[in-house]
């Protein structure tokens, strides 16, 4: 199959090199040429890990129009907030019945892009998590240290899914099917995960970042109090639109075996147990904040307001994140209007992602 | 009027502070607190050693547990307390204040004089209580045993006013007499805008909260907690304030300005308008640890009776205060008290239905 990714950081590498390794005829795609010029004299990416191997990769461009026609499936593999800016790139370059997965679609990385996409004959999916943990070693070269054994794919709208599917998984054979968009998007964690820990450490984080342990020391009664009430606040709009979604605390049980009765002692457990060091950020510039608040709690909170559910706190840390950064991560953020959701009820919501 | 006797309400820093001092400076003085096992050290020993400013012993007149015996016949009753306490103390003082005495709330931060006339209106309906507040502690001290008190200077330029405002000349004129450092303030709403202790604490400690709960507050509060972001938060807290008090007619200043005035950083410091700036050059700060929980006046008082009628005023004003009430909203999340409900409401204030941009009239002639 004809592969293509667009983006080549840290994710990016290691998705293109996972297909090239899998016999795919891989396409890939940057903004930066220190991304792309690795990539083009080697002729591939040489992968190490839980994957070994030289990868060849027959087109690494700057240009969309060298990389996207020539795809089966694209694969989105940037940050949540560049998503909008990528899929805007290679909106020209697509025809109809091309797949787009956005991977991860973080908080309603499918909506947003379907919507600079703006035609419906394009497929878009997203992926409700990344698939690899994985580093940069040296330019165009990824180093896979995990897998995940299972990931949910949803199609916009839900009955495309299986049509994604089919292609997804001759790249990726864990890929299961998820209910919808909706699902994909309202199970993102990495918001209430970061959110408050970023903002009720940000001092220390610009004082002592990277000398203390984000979830271990930053994770404090306090912070985790924040946490549970904000993770309250998304299960509610998920409970307004009707689905169902796990609570962060239950989510820690099911994904690590972590089962505790409050959210403070499983994070510390998560982090003894499971995470290991977290070394916390250096700076409050970090994608905790600049991809979780906007592609995150943003899209949380926006449709909070418009279906009349209580997201007061979320708002209100994501004020503060705004505050301490000296910008509005608001306004860039994906609110309704940006999902083309604005002004619909939770029915019409549902409809427009195939819900039921 | 002139003062002999001073009632000294508490008997923590502040009230300890002030009954040395007074007492040393030929005043009868009455020192009450809540806390007899407090006030045993202080008996025992015939009085308190006060140190620093001067080396004196001052053998305190009458040291006592019996609110009635330490105000009554006082001329004055200084309440020297915690904000937390003024609920208890106006209900206690409701039924026994004689109409000739003065309440003095050293200090009185945001509204609290206006609080306990209301209160004591509330409570029995009486409207003939003077009141008179400093906005913050006129001592800079620190207790050094149970019964000794390091005065270590008095603080210059302290906005005094009064509630009434009518009886603002006389009344400054006898504080003035005692504590000559105090300057005249149009009324409360100016001394309580000026209270920058809800300008610094509430975001140095939420946009910190991890770093206190995890070392015990065992880190720089002021000068490591206030990065360039931390104080970003604190300016924006601070340009609301300014915004609320514009709309509501009190003149103010800069926390920054504040900060420098009251003798807490350098003028360049302040000169550069930014609260980190200020933070990092503030050397009577420089060395503070931080609180050892967030159970602590830097949410209770500084959240629920600092930032909550600022909030509250700005709302009636039709000021918008995202920062201010961000920080209300995440100190009720972290402390499990509704600070909306249980802080410093416009209704405690006696505040509630009243044109706040007129608010003048009202400050001027007191509860009718």
């Amino acid at each position: 199959m004809r592969v293509a990714v667009v983006g080549v950081g840290v994710g990016g590498l290691a998705v293109a090199g996972h297909a090239g390794l899998g016999g795919h005829e891989v396409r890939v795609l940057d903004v930066r040429s220190e991304a792309v010029v690795p990539i083009q004299q080697a002729g591939g990416i040489r992968v190490t890990g839980k994957e070994e191997g030289f990868a060849s990769v027959v087109e690494a461009s700057l240009d969309p129009a060298t990389v996207i026609p020539h795809a089966d499936l694209v694969v989105l593999v940037t940050q949540g907030q560049d998503q909008s800016a990528a899929a805007a790139s290679i909106a020209p370059h697509l025809s109809p019945g091309q797949v787009v997965l956005v991977k991860p679609g973080c908080t309603g990385g499918a909506l947003e892009v379907a919507e600079v996409l703006g035609d419906p004959r394009f497929l878009v999916a997203e992926t409700d998590a990344f698939v690899f943990g994985c580093s940069n070693p040296r330019p165009g070269e990824s180093h896979i240290a995990s897998i995940k054994q299972h990931f949910g794919v949803a199609a916009l709208p839900a009955d495309k899914t299986d049509d994604v599917l089919d292609l997804v998984t001759d790249v990726f054979p864990q890929a299961t099917r998820a209910a919808d968009v909706l699902h994909t998007s309202l199970q993102n964690m990495n918001a209430i995960l970061h959110l408050a820990p970023m903002v009720m450490n940000a001092g220390r984080i610009e004082h002592e970042g990277g000398r203390f342990d984000l979830y271990g020391d930053g994770v404090t009664p306090s912070v985790a109090a924040v946490m549970a009430a904000t993770d309250g606040e998304r299960m509610a709009v998920a409970l307004a639109l009707g689905i169902e979604v796990r609570p962060l605390l239950e989510w820690i049980g099911v994904s690590y075996g972590v089962e505790e009765t409050d959210l403070h002692t499983a994070i510390q457990r998560l982090h003894h147990d499971v995470y290991g060091p977290s070394p916390a950020p250096t700076t409050l510039e970090h994608r905790y904040l600049l991809e979780d608040v906007p592609c995150g709690s943003v899209p949380v909170v926006s449709l909070g307001e418009q279906l009349g559910v209580a997201v007061d706190l979320t708002g209100r840390c994501i004020h503060l994140a705004s505050r301490l950064l000296g910008r509005d991560l608001w306004g860039s953020g994906r609110t309704t209007a940006r999902l083309g959701l604005a002004n619909l009820s939770a029915a019409e919501i549902r409809a427009r992602v195939g819900s039921g | 009027m002139d003062v002999h006797t001073i009632a000294v309400l508490g008997g923590g820093n502040g009230g300890c502070a002030a009954a040395a001092d007074l007492t040393d400076r030929g005043y009868e003085v009455r020192l009450f607190s809540r806390a007899r096992e407090r006030l045993e050290f202080i008996r025992e020993r015939g009085g308190l050693q006060m140190t620093g400013l001067r080396s004196a012993f001052a053998p305190v007149a009458v040291v006592t547990d019996d609110l009635d015996r330490a105000v009554r016949g006082a001329e004055l009753i200084m309440l020297a307390v915690p904000i937390s306490a003024h609920p208890w103390y106006a209900a206690a003082l409701a039924e026994i204040l004689e109409p000739e005495q003065i309440v003095f709330l050293n200090p009185g931060h945001m509204g609290g004089g206006l609080f306990v006339a209301h209160e004591i209106h509330r409570r029995c309906g009486r409207n003939d209580v003077r009141t008179c507040e400093v906005t913050t502690l006129s001592y800079v001290c620190r207790l050094k045993g149970p019964a000794e008190v390091n005065v270590i200077r008095m603080v210059t330029n302290l906005p005094f006013a009064a509630f009434p405002g009518r009886f603002r000349d006389e009344l400054f004129g006898t504080i003035h007499e005692i504590y000559p450092e105090v300057v005249e303030a149009a009324n409360v709403l100016e001394t309580g805008f000026l209270d920058i202790n809800a300008v610094e604490h509430p975001p140095q400690a939420l946009c910190n909260a991890g770093w206190v709960e995890s070392t015990r507050g065992d880190y720089l509060f002021y000068r490591d907690g206030t990065t360039p972001s931390v104080g970003r938060v604190i300016d924006a807290v601070d340009r609301e304030r300014l915004a609320i008090a514009a709309a509501a007619g009190i003149p103010t200043k800069p926390f920054v300005q504040i900060f420098s005035e009251t003798g807490y950083t350098t003028e360049a410091a302040a000169r550069s308008g930014s609260a980190h700036v200020a933070l990092q050059e503030s050397a009577p700060n420089r060395w503070i640890k931080g609180p050892p929980s967030l159970d602590h006046r830097y949410l209770h008082e500084d959240v629920g009776w600092g930032l909550v009628p600022w909030s509250e005023i700005g709302a009636s004003l039709g000021v918008a205060t995202p920062t201010i009430d961000a920080l209300i909203a995440l100190g009720s999340t972290i402390s499990g008290i509704d600070y909306r409900r249980e802080g410093l409401t416009l209704e405690r204030l006696g505040l509630e239905g009243r044109d706040l941009a007129d608010v003048g009239p009202f400050l001027w002639e007191g509860i009718s």
